[in-house]
């Protein structure tokens, strides 16, 4: 009857027609492929591809990912910072599909990713590794925390959700919707009732109206 | 509660039974009250279900109705301050399975129940949250908050 929201396998399909920048480390020919042709890969020069043949390449050891501007280390602490101190907002600064990024760049590109927080020629990095995913983690945990909160003032009228991620929404929405229907069910007979009486209300007021004009008219033949 | 002619929640939801009082006397109704009784007599309470009492209402013989409705056993003050004290202690499927479908038919039928309004729509509201915790950080069919999503009403269930 209605739409559901996405799958997450879906979101993370949609995800993959993302285009992304990458090292390659092989000769590559231009690809026609549906989306448009691609450009011949031709290292140490980046290029951009689809995320899907980014991870593909890179599960062959054919290239290196070079993680978006805000997946690393420093970036992840300053918005959870900046999420901490704004209980309010959610920023507008993560990408719309930043969770399925962050999960598939961590899955499967978490060398390129340490080499690029650590920035120190990707000594001792085990650990940094392990930092993006509980800082993705954490971020993920302090976001849906003020979801929550949210629902709190949730009442029969509206949510706002702006700034929330793609799957956050996903997540959300049908819970959301079905608790919004749900309060405009049991509270449908007060609206009546309130209905009712604002036309009463205008009923009375029109009433009201007329009888005033009718005396104004009145008025107005004394003074002549 | 999507409507919907064979919606199985909005059957069950109307299968659901209220007190009313009759003005007059019915003949041959009196199995309702007594298996040995004849005659349903003025001013006897029954309990009928919500889609035949709110057609019953409809009908009228001298300017008078023929049913006066009472609040249900569910819907009582006793329940309603519960519900106003902590909603997320009250358990709402022992009162009955389709607890705000009997709320919304319930408040349709009598007028003057602002308070009661407001109760059932906060606690469902903070319900709500309670039911999304659950479904995002569940600790088992049987850890804590067990007894807790037992009495979740139908409405609650589907939510999530």
């Amino acid at each position: 009857m209605s739409l559901s929201p996405l799958t997450p396998a879906e979101h993370l399909y949609l995800t993959e027609l993302l285009p992304i920048t990458i090292i390659p480390r092989v000769h590559l020919p231009s690809l026609p492929l549906i989306s448009g042709p691609l450009p011949p890969l031709r290292p140490p020069h980046r290029a951009h591809v689809p995320l899907w043949l980014a991870l593909l390449l890179k599960r062959q050891k054919k290239a290196n990912i070079v993680p978006p501007a805000w997946l690393n280390v420093d970036n992840l602490e300053r918005l959870i910072k900046w999420e901490q101190e704004h209980p309010e907002r959610f920023t507008e600064e993560l990408p719309w599909e930043w969770v399925e990024l962050g999960e598939v760049l961590v899955e499967g590109a978490e060398d390129d990713l340490v080499g690029y927080a650590g920035g120190g020629g990707g000594v001792g990095g085990g650990g940094v590794e392990g930092d993006i995913r509980v800082l993705l983690r954490t971020l993920r945990e302090v976001r849906w925390s003020k979801v929550r909160e949210g629902l709190r003032e949730l009442d029969s009228t509206y949510l706002k959700m702006n700034g929330l991620g793609h799957l956050e929404i996903s997540e959300l929405r049908p819970f959301a919707k079905a608790v919004v229907d749900n309060l405009r069910h049991i509270t449908s007979s007060k609206e009546e009732a309130r209905l009712r009486e604002e036309r009463d209300e205008e009923e009375e007021g029109r009433r009201a109206g007329r009888r005033g004009r009718v005396r104004g008219e009145e008025d107005d033949d004394d003074e002549f | 509660m999507s409507g919907g002619y064979y919606d199985i929640d909005a059957i069950l939801t109307d299968a659901q039974k209220i007190p009313c009082t009759f003005n007059i006397s019915v003949p041959g109704l009196g199995y309702l009250e007594s298996p040995t009784l004849r005659d349903l007599s003025t001013g006897t309470t029954v309990l009928l279900p919500l889609w035949m009492a709110s057609q019953i209402i409809l009908a009228r013989i001298r300017n008078t109705t023929l049913l006066e409705f009472d609040v249900p056993q569910a819907l009582s003050p006793r329940v309603i301050n519960a519900l106003k004290a902590d909603p997320r202690s009250v358990d709402l499927r022992a009162l009955a399975t389709h607890f705000y479908g009997l709320g919304i038919k319930t408040l349709e039928l009598l007028s003057d129940e602002e308070q009661m309004c407001d109760v059932l729509a906060n606690s469902f509201k903070i319900r709500a949250r309670e039911v999304s915790d659950h479904a995002h950080n569940p600790r088992g069919a049987l850890g804590e908050g067990a007894d807790f999503l037992r009495g979740l009403d139908e409405m609650e269930r589907q939510s999530e």
